[in-house]
């Protein structure tokens, strides 16, 4: 594998300068590569010693960091920055192109560490050891520099257990390919013992005949035989693949998964092991298959006439030459037209689910349009490629005959001149040549496929070593909770260089109801995550019961948590299955018990099929309220010693959201609730609230505290009340 | 009523209510002539004097609403916290150094290379390679799932994406040498 470590001269010279400067030692450095105005340049950064050491081109820098007031991290568009602030003046520290993004993130968030006197691990950035690239969150290998060898290793020990069958399969492939090798010396023999020969013995010929017919039906079994063992095998190896690669995603951390889409996450677990499959149960077993035959005719060739099996080995590597540039011009012409067929297919999906918004606003006509103008050009491309094809395949085979041609020429003359050769050496021969020649264009392919195997193996096995970031203790506790909840001096961030959550301090006893309040995207929902270890605080901790919650088995914590969202997510499957969901092992009369509590059983039962009505993705469609209803039974099942309800009643009506605060307020007693709620009368129950602004919490107290101090709350509240005046006057 | 789009109000930013300036430290600021800003965005509903006055808004932050298509026309003015003063209509609108601040601070903001000509582009591990000439001089970068990241602006504009998310700008390929446009080809 090539290394593509191409670091500029003048990038090592700054980064040794600003080296220098720090006096040879860096807690953290990293490389830019603009200057202030945009323009293309050298730089590099070193923090050491509460000092930062900067070189950007000729020019040099040093700064205090204590003398600092705030860093923040700047993104742009194509480019970053990394800004300061002293006395309300904003500067620019640094900027780069994306390349560097990572690093500079990393080092706003060092750099915030050391001014508050907190020293930050740096686990955080990964580099390629091989090519020096800075590694994206969450990819633990550099595509670029996986040794490719090392990774195929990697599948043994999934094929381990099938040793046995995989041994008979290489018997099973040995054996064919030496009849393989053996079916055109028959034929010689054939030929020149009784065809050609003057006086033929009847009895030989028979014999001859039943053994080559024979062989044909030895291969036709091993190889049927073979196919079955390989195919067992290989389907075997993927199973596993793919439960070992499921397992793994299930026990990631949520930040983990969500790093990723779903549909890439579902590729690794189907396309990706897909190609897996094609390559252990097709290519491999083939390529074996192949050489093996190769290598066999190649000796028996060599023996029989070494002069000739050279000269007929001359064109092949100007043959595999040939169809690899062959191989890549069709690969391109195919790859277009896949490309296009593709989008065809997203336009039409498109046009499909917005059938209705095309329909309302009349649009049928231009969608006709644009489908004929890309079906037209799918029909154009593929006909030019059909085109080219039929032109390339005629003359691809012709000098795939060249050999062929060969052999007759030499082994022709030779039996002419009489030279001890007779036809059935020609017709040896020319099977062979036959044999060596065939997979020359299916060999083209070979080295495409192996790549692509190559990238899907290192993807999944990317996952499979991944550690997740939310990592259970070595000896988890599970316990019975009691319900006190703690913050201290927690925080939190999604990404390196921002704190959603910033210092949060937090008492909630057991029995306590508590209402988080605030603006969207302050931080209430990220706390609840928090409290049921979604994610891990990245500084402080909480705790339950006294406890981090870090040491608790996740499974014992989040089982004694009932949670009831906004978004209710139903699984497609009967009401009955979606409650029993929180718990298996529900009896029926939990279930329906359950359902009562949560003013559910009404709506159930005006269902066609009561609890077995289907409903998810493609069963009976439910309303918002009734969802919700659902999402409470459910939380009620478990029986939680904490309850949490993220904004569980908005955009209900208000006699919807009245049943559904019924049906809660029936839940919370003895329990810890947690409520975040937009609509302020939601909260009324509450005993203490908890108001958040800009990832800290700005006032905590009852309702009537929080009134009187006439802060942030009592705004939010009149401001509610003018709404609501606004509306009753109209 | 008019029309019922009229009813909500763009605050246009004109050489009349506006005028750009420098911070100490080089960063785009402004003075403007509108209503005052309210300090809390929870007293919007008190009555307000919506008088324009002349008020120093401090450093300003610019973002193209329509960056492909009209790079130098409706760009939004906004403050530190994404919030919105107003819009600039066209640059052209205003001359001197309100226009060169304008300028200088979109070029600042936006990095997008001009690709002039594709040495090479070669493809490995599903990973594509590529090696061009750019009007800020040769550059080589990455592309992952090349074809997806490949953004078609219109048939002949492209805007690619590297696995780092720099970006590079093709303004027509039409425009290219047969050489480049060979090499680019199987991606349009």
């Amino acid at each position: 594998m090539k290394t593509k470590n191409t670091t500029p001269a003048k990038q090592i010279a700054a980064r040794e300068k600003a080296l220098a400067m720090a006096g040879g030692q860096a807690d953290y450095s990293f490389d830019f590569n603009l200057s202030s105005d945009n323009r293309f340049s050298y730089g590099a950064c070193v923090i050491h010693n509460g000092k930062i050491f900067l070189v950007c081109g000729d020019r040099t820098d040093t700064l205090d960091i204590n003398a600092i007031d705030e860093f923040r991290y700047v993104n742009n568009i194509g480019c970053a920055a990394i800004e300061y602030t002293v006395g309300g003046e904003d500067y620019e520290l640094c900027r780069s192109d994306m390349k560097n993004a990572v690093a500079m993130q990393i080092a706003v968030k060092m750099m915030t560490a050391v001014k508050e006197g907190r020293t930050v691990v740096n686990n955080e950035l990964v580099v390629c050891p091989k090519c020096g690239r800075t590694l994206k969150p969450g990819a633990t290998v550099c595509l670029n520099c996986i040794n490719k060898k090392l990774l195929f290793m990697r599948l043994l020990p999934y094929a381990k257990p099938y040793a046995k069958q995989l041994t008979f399969a290489a018997v099973l492939f040995i054996l064919i390919s030496a009849i393989n090798v053996l079916l055109p010396v028959l034929y010689k023999k054939l030929i020149n013992n009784f065809i050609t020969a003057d006086d033929p013995n009847t009895t030989g010929f028979l014999l001859l005949i039943g053994a080559i017919t024979l062989c044909g039906l030895v291969i036709a079994v091993a190889q049927m035989v073979r196919q079955i063992i390989t195919a067992k095998t290989s389907n075997n190896i993927l199973v596993k693949l793919r439960e070992v690669l499921y397992a793994k995603i299930q026990e990631l951390s949520l930040a983990g998964i969500t790093r990723r889409s779903a549909g890439e996450l579902i590729n690794r677990i189907t396309s990706d092991t897909m190609v897996l499959k094609d390559f252990l149960v097709g290519l491999f077993p083939e390529l074996i298959q192949q050489a093996l035959i190769i290598i066999g005719v190649f000796a028996v060739m060599l023996i029989f006439n070494w002069k000739l099996t050279l000269i007929i080995l001359i064109p092949v590597p100007l043959l595999i030459l040939m169809f690899s540039s062959i191989r890549k011009y069709t690969h391109r012409m195919y790859h277009r037209q896949w490309h296009t067929e593709s989008d065809l297919g997203t336009i039409l999906y498109d046009v499909f689910s917005g059938m209705r918004v095309v329909k309302v606003f009349g649009t049928e006509k231009k969608e006709e349009a644009r489908f004929n103008k890309y079906a037209r050009r799918v029909a154009d491309i593929s006909q030019r490629n059909e085109r080219t094809w039929n032109l390339i395949v005629p003359f691809a085979n012709f000098l795939l005959g060249i050999g062929e041609y060969a052999v007759i020429l030499i082994v022709g003359k030779n039996i002419l001149n009489n030279g001890g050769m007779g036809l059935g050496d020609l017709i040896q021969f020319i099977s062979y040549v036959g044999i060596i020649y065939g997979p020359i264009r299916w060999m083209a392919y070979v080295p495409r496929r192996i790549a692509q195997t190559a990238t899907s193996l290192a993807k999944v096995f990317e996952i499979i070593d991944e550690k997740s970031d939310v990592a259970e203790t070595d000896k988890p506790i599970e316990k019975q909770i009691h319900g006190d909840i703690e913050f201290k001096n927690a925080s939190f961030g999604y990404n390196a260089y921002e704190y959603v959550l910033k210092n949060i301090n937090l008492e909630i006893k057991n029995g306590e109801m508590v209402g988080f309040v605030g603006r969207s995207g302050v931080g209430k929902t990220t706390a609840i995550n928090l409290i049921m270890r979604l994610y891990d605080v990245s500084a402080g901790q909480i705790s339950v019961d006294g406890i981090d919650i870090r040491k608790y088995s996740q499974h014992t914590l989040r089982s004694q948590i009932g949670v009831v969202l906004q978004e209710t997510f139903l699984f497609h499957g009967t009401i009955y299955s979606n409650i029993a969901y929180a718990k298996p092992d529900a009896t029926k009369e939990e279930v329906i018990r359950a359902a009562k509590l949560a003013n559910a059983h009404e709506f159930i039962m005006r269902q066609p099929d009561g609890y077995n009505t289907y409903v998810g993705d493609r069963g009976y469609t439910l309303s918002g309220g009734e969802r919700q209803r659902i999402a409470i039974a459910r939380a009620i099942l478990r029986n939680p010693r904490i309850l949490i309800l993220d904004e569980a009643t908005a955009s209900l009506d208000t006699e919807t959201e009245r049943q559904i605060q019924d049906a809660i307020n029936r839940l919370i007693s003895g329990r810890t609730t947690i409520a975040i709620a937009h609509r302020l009368s939601t909260l009324r129950n509450a005993t203490k609230l908890v108001v958040f602004e800009k990832g800290m919490i700005e006032e905590v107290g009852t309702h009537e505290e929080l009134m009187r101090s006439g802060g942030r709350y009592y705004k939010l509240v009149m401001a509610q009340r003018q709404m609501s005046k606004l509306i009753k006057n109209k | 009523m008019d029309n019922f789009l009229d009813l909500a109000e763009i605050n246009y930013f004109t050489p009349e209510n506006a005028k750009f300036y420098k911070t100490k430290n080089g960063f785009a600021a402004m003075k403007a002539f509108m209503p005052p800003i309210p300090k809390d965005d929870l007293e919007v509903e008190e009555q307000q004097d919506k008088t324009p006055v002349w008020q120093d808004l401090g450093r300003v932050y610019f973002h193209r609403m329509f960056p492909f298509e009209t790079p130098d026309e409706f760009i939004s003015v906004l403050n530190k916290d994404g919030k919105e003063y107003g819009i600039i209509r066209r640059i052209s609108d205003f001359s001197g150094e309100d226009a060169d601040i304008i300028r200088e601070a979109l070029a600042k903001k936006y990095l997008c290379p001009e690709i002039t000509k594709i040495i090479s582009i070669k493809e490995q591990l599903g990973y594509s390679y590529w090696e061009v000439e750019t009007d800020m001089g040769r550059m080589s970068f990455s592309m992952q799932d090349t074809y997806r990241n490949i953004a078609r602006i219109s048939d002949t504009r492209l805007i690619l994406t590297d696995v780092d998310g720099n970006r590079y700008s093709i303004k027509d390929v039409l425009a290219l040498d047969r050489k480049s446009y060979r090499r680019i080809e199987l991606y349009l």
